[in-house]
């Protein structure tokens, strides 16, 4: 079949494939939070860690929850590495180095997923199962309750609690990631993908060499690892490995998998609140700006400019011939929008604009469709800001939902805005301002700009995907990342909730005149072009000094 | 260890088992336990920072 054809047949399928699922799949999960009953197993749950389900929480108790969970998920990830060599199944790996351990323990429970080691050789499957699977639940899972409690801002009034965050995560995880992941594990496994207790094979090649194959969970580990958008993988290649990720139908799968939540979230927040328009809305703009960013980087890698490249009929440097130009474009286009990194070709290999869209793609801060809960969380803080403008525009108090965005509201959405690309870019200035970290540049010139421009901007939005080329498997970039994605994950989830807890505390106005019309397409346009231009006010020199300059040169 | 510019830091007080005495698993177990000490510091001091930012943010909204 012709490349672009084939290119073109997967994105339509994938659409389908969204859409079919949008609304039971939203609906499901808005029925999952607004459900008065517990399952047994549940209220087992609850006993055992001696909570009351019935028991709300003010905004700034299920914040303090949030951090109290994920602190103590990065010290129990930590122990749990350091002390692999005693641990079963570790297949002889040692403990992991501290720097290392922490910053994978940091970039896990944020649900980044960076990786500065290689899995294979450094992380044995007992700490890949009990330690690396089990964040990718839970980080995924909080990104979710936090978002449900914004919601919950909306629907409630005079009030100033924002439901019970114990509740929620027993309840998304028990009753969504749980599910969706058994049925995923097992059809990724009839695609090919592994799943074993295997150690190592050592084979004789074709050609007459020795190989070393490793075995492994995999499957079980790779469904979760796009499912709840964290992207680790379980292989060094990620899922360009042919174990995790074999065949253009797994490819395909997987980015179904990865987009499949985020992309029905935006019904849950229709239903939640009563009105499937807004849902719409939402889901529109970030459908428009997630094709946008796919066809984007197809069309930069088709482009046949020098000879390697006309030969090969694109840039298939560093891609996988089975997936090709479409299946690695889809791939890194639905990878970076979302927070999940998870990568099948090598992004520091795309031509300067592909690769400079995968950068502004996770600019955009995650939320076309975003991470689990994140992108939809980020997706309303623009929501409130898109109001905000409008409401300038013509003069009147801005309303979002029946609340009113009052200066209180808008300083929380001001500064959720502005503490992940101050992280990120405080980081690469670090990076860039210092020796040490710049020891670490392999490539002179923009290209070395924008590799320590995507690490720290992948690292502050959670997002985990590397540019490589730069390495960061130091003391320096271990500590220096770890803190950007604890700080860049946690504070902004801060206010998210204080706002949510603002807006519960209203009463509702009812639409007059002069609301705007929140689930009109005139919002959408003006929702993309408040996206479009806080990106380009803030990163533009960064954008313009690295990929700009290096794909005008 | 992990190299990167805290490699050579040696903790106060441990001057008798410095580099050309002690013997060379000693000085990595002693390295890599202070590195262990430092990480654990760095993530108490940063949910501390998160835990006040919460409790501020309650203040601004009073």
């Amino acid at each position: 079949m012709n490349s672009a054809l084939a290119g073109v047949l997967q994105i339509v399928l994938l659409v389908a494939a969204l859409a079919i699922c949008y609304k039971p799949l939203g609906d499901y999960i808005a029925r999952i939070f607004m459900s008065p009953k517990h399952l047994r197993v549940e209220k087992a749950l609850y006993k055992v860690i001696g909570i009351d389900p019935e028991a709300d929480q003010r905004w700034g108790t299920y914040a303090r929850s949030v951090l109290a969970f994920s602190g103590i998920c990065v010290l129990f990830l930590y122990l749990l590495q350091r002390i692999q060599e005693y641990l079963p199944y570790s297949n002889g790996e040692p403990a992991v180095p501290s720097f290392l351990a922490w910053n994978t323990a940091a970039s896990f429970v944020t649900n980044t997923n960076w990786q500065n080691y290689s899995g294979e050789s450094t992380m044995g499957y007992t700490v890949q199962m009990a330690g690396l699977a089990v964040q990718n639940f839970v980080s995924a899972a909080v990104g979710i309750v936090v978002v449900i409690a914004l919601i919950r801002g909306f629907m409630r009034t005079r009030t100033d609690r924002l439901g019970n965050f114990w509740v929620d995560m027993t309840r998304v995880i028990i009753r969504v990631l749980l599910p969706i992941s058994v049925v995923g594990a097992i059809i990724l496994t009839a695609t090919g993908v592994i799943d074993n207790f295997n150690l190592t094979h050592v084979i004789s090649t074709l050609s007459g060499g020795q190989q070393t194959l490793v075995g492994g969970p995999v499957a079980s580990q790779e469904v979760i690892k796009e499912l709840g958008n964290n992207g680790g993988g379980f292989f060094n290649a990620n899922s360009a490995h042919p174990f995790e990720n074999p065949n253009g139908f797994s490819n395909w799968f997987e980015i179904f998998l990865l987009l499949v939540i985020p992309f029905s979230l935006p019904r849950a927040f229709g239903k939640m609140v009563g009105d499937n328009r807004q849902g719409y809305v939402l889901v529109a703009v970030m459908a428009f700006l997630w094709l946008a960013a796919v066809g984007g980087i197809s069309f930069f890698e088709w482009q046949h400019a020098g000879t390697a490249l006309q030969a090969a009929g694109g840039a298939m440097e560093g891609k996988e011939v089975r997936f090709g130009i479409p299946g690695s474009s889809l791939f890194a286009g639905s990878t970076t929008v979302t927070s999940t990194g998870a990568v099948n070709s090598f992004h520091d290999s795309f031509t300067a604009f592909g690769g400079g869209i995968a950068l502004f793609d996770i600019m955009l801060g995650e939320v076309v469709p975003g991470g689990v809960g994140a992108g939809l969380y980020g997706m309303l803080m623009l929501a409130v800001v898109t109001v905000f403008i409008a409401g300038l525009m013509v003069g009147r108090t801005p309303e979002y939902l029946g609340k009113k965005i009052r200066p209180s509201e808008m300083k929380w959405a001001a500064l959720y805005i502005l503490v992940t690309p101050a992280s990120a870019l405080i980081g690469a200035a670090l990076a860039l301002g210092f020796r040490v970290p710049q020891e670490s540049i392999l490539n002179p010139g923009p290209h070395g700009l924008t590799e320590i421009v995507y690490a720290f901007t992948s690292m502050a939005n959670n997002n985990g995907s590397a540019f490589a080329g730069l390495t960061t498997a130091t003391g320096w970039y271990n500590l220096a990342g770890g803190v950007v994605m604890l700080v860049a994950r946690f504070a902004p989830e801060i206010f998210v909730l204080a706002l949510g807890g603002s807006l519960a505390r209203q009463q509702k106005v009812p639409a007059s005149a002069g609301t705007l019309e929140t689930h009109k397409p005139l919002f959408a346009i003006l929702l993309v072009g408040v996206i479009i231009i806080l990106v380009g006010l803030t990163y533009f020199p960064a954008l313009a000094l690295g990929p700009f300059a290096e794909g005008l040169h | 260890l992990d190299g990167g510019p805290w490699k050579n830091l040696r903790p106060r007080g441990t001057g008798r088992l410095s580099r050309r005495d002690a013997s060379p698993r000693a000085v990595t177990v002693l390295g890599a336990a202070m590195n262990d000490l430092l990480v654990i510091g760095i993530t108490i001091v940063i949910f501390a920072a998160l835990f006040l930012l919460v409790r501020v943010v309650e203040r601004l909204e009073r």
